[in-house]
């Protein structure tokens, strides 16, 4: 631990000019924190080890909201999760060179529960809310619901609370896919009317802790699905797919107007070469994944220019809708199967959510 | 602040003296490129000779060499500008070397050059991006000031990241 005079001695540094290195003398700390808000998270915690001034500079927190500003300029973080044969995440840097893994260990997770996590920007709190069904019998998908129970941690908060809203359906993806206008977004279970499968979509909102029913976006018919939902240039958007080789993209343009669902592309099937099909890791295993699908997309890449997919939670491809082009995206060192999930870094630290609990792996500064 | 305020098209010049010394005759477009001169200007009107204390000759020069290009290249107004003005950032601070691309940076910073400050602290970024700790030492000749064990600690911290 550093002494308080060294930290006194940092900050009055740091307010003035930063000593960056003999060859770039001082500079105002202000250009400094500019620079370092440029880098990916990885190159932050080098710096972080570089010198008292580096790693004080990384803490200070102008430069933590210079670089949340920034955040989006970066390539995500993908965070895969996969529990077999050992439960571990894997972090994947898209913005390093080389597409750099970070492993971590995990605990079993033995429940199915229900999870979300976000941040609204009006009450600028991050919640995470659980969502646990009780059933008879252990198959959510056949056995019937006696209760259904909901906690909220706000972060700063030591206690999970109990609220009494509820989903007003049945939600059966684990976690969130899309977080839009600080509403958590989960898929009902389908279920039929007339010929038609439909699935909803149920929003929570994290400020005023409701849950609304959303209408999706067309109807469907009998050989098209809806499959998940994903945040693509901050809209709520849903991926639809059918039986023909095709999935369509749908984007709520206006959060407020349920009219405003839009067909914005469509992006057909497409097999990346990282595919390995001869080696399957038993599904029944997969304790906290009950997704498998064949396609999901998961973000947009380079601003927007191109759409990164999953393809059969094993392997990843982005597409190019203006040319029409798919890329492979090989990653070496990922398990088999996996979960991911998008990760934008930001310096802005989520410790104060584990008080008491002190994190065991830090994906935060 | 007039919002109508769009200078006049009749080419100005302003003459701008360095801390040496060294003059120079810029044109008022590419000079109020430059926050600081922009509000100079305003503020004071009709001052032609604008005294620069905190930057010498070669570095105002080089400042203004990068105005100059970029308000040419925005009078022309050809499709295709910013790939111009892209490539020519580009070979702008390809080879400039840590002691020239320091006294830029301050030249820039003091007076208000908000884009070329981007395009250098960019640079600065791109010299960081993907090194490891000893490669970042090296690069910039620092030496750790860490006591024993602090390094450690933070490493730690963040073991994922440093295996």
């Amino acid at each position: 631990m550093e002494s308080n005079d060294e930290n006194e001695n940092n900050r009055n540094r740091c307010e003035n000019e930063v000593q960056l290195g003999i060859s770039l003398g001082g500079i105002p700390s202000e250009v400094f924190f500019d620079i370092l808000s440029r880098l990916p998270l990885t190159s932050l915690l080098q710096c972080k080890l570089v010198s008292q001034l580096y790693c004080s500079s990384v803490k200070h927190p102008l430069a933590i909201s210079m670089h949340l500003s920034r955040a989006n300029l970066n390539n995500p973080f993908l965070i895969c999760f996969s529990d077999y044969p050992i439960s571990k995440l894997d972090i994947v840097d898209l913005s390093s060179p080389g597409n750099d893994v970070f492993s971590v260990r995990t605990p079993n997770f033995p429940l199915a529960s229900i999870f979300g996590f976000g941040f609204h920007p009006k009450t600028k709190e991050y919640k995470a809310i659980k969502i646990v069904y009780y059933t008879e019998g252990s198959n959510i998908f056949t056995a019937a619901i006696k209760e259904t129970e909901v906690y909220i941690l706000t972060l700063g908060d030591s206690e999970w609370r109990h609220i009494v809203q509820k989903p007003l359906k049945l939600i059966t993806c684990p976690a969130s896919d899309a977080l839009v206008n600080g509403n958590l977004h989960w898929l009902t279970m389908s279920y039929q009317i007339g010929e038609e499968i439909l699935r909803d979509i149920i929003s929570f909102d994290l400020a005023t802790e409701d849950f609304q029913v959303i209408s999706q976006p067309i109807r469907l018919g009998p050989n098209k699905f809806l499959t998940h939902l994903v945040t693509l240039n901050d809209c709520l958007s849903a991926v639809i797919s059918s039986q023909f080789g095709e999935n369509e993209i749908w984007v709520l343009k206006d959060y407020n107007v349920k009219e405003s669902w839009t067909k914005e592309l469509v992006i057909p099937d497409h097999v990346p070469l990282g595919f390995t099909m001869n080696c399957a890791p038993p599904t029944r295993i997969r304790l906290n994944g009950t997704r498998k699908r064949a396609f999901r997309v998961l973000c947009s890449l380079k601003g927007g220019e191109e759409i990164l997919f999953s393809y059969r939670d094993r392997c990843f491809a982005s597409f190019n809708p203006s040319r029409g082009e798919f890329k492979d995206i090989q990653i070496e060192g990922l398990p088999v199967e996996f979960e991911t999930i998008v990760h934008v870094g930001s310096l802005v630290s989520v410790d104060a959510a584990f008080a008491g609990h002190p994190a065991q792996h830090h994906l935060v500064v | 602040m007039s919002s109508s305020s769009t200078t006049t098209t009749t080419t100005r010049l302003l003459m701008l003296k360095a801390s040496d010394g060294v003059t120079f005759e810029v044109e008022e477009a590419v000079a109020t490129k430059l926050g600081a001169i922009n509000n100079m200007v305003e503020e004071e009107g009709s001052e032609d000779l604008i005294c620069l204390p905190n930057v010498n000759g070669k570095f105002l020069g080089m400042v203004l060499e990068w105005c100059k290009k970029h308000a040419n290249n925005n009078t022309n107004s050809d499709k295709g500008n910013d790939e111009v003005n892209k490539w020519w950032d580009k070979e702008f601070v390809m080879d400039l070397d840590q002691n020239t691309l320091y006294h830029l940076l301050m030249a820039a910073d003091y007076l208000s050059g908000t884009e070329l400050v981007d395009l250098l602290t960019e640079k600065v970024a791109s010299m960081i991006r993907g090194k490891k700790v000893e490669e970042i030492r090296e690069t910039f000749k620092i030496k750790s000031d860490f006591l024993p064990g602090q390094e450690e600690e933070i490493r730690k911290k963040n073991s994922w990241a440093f295996e």
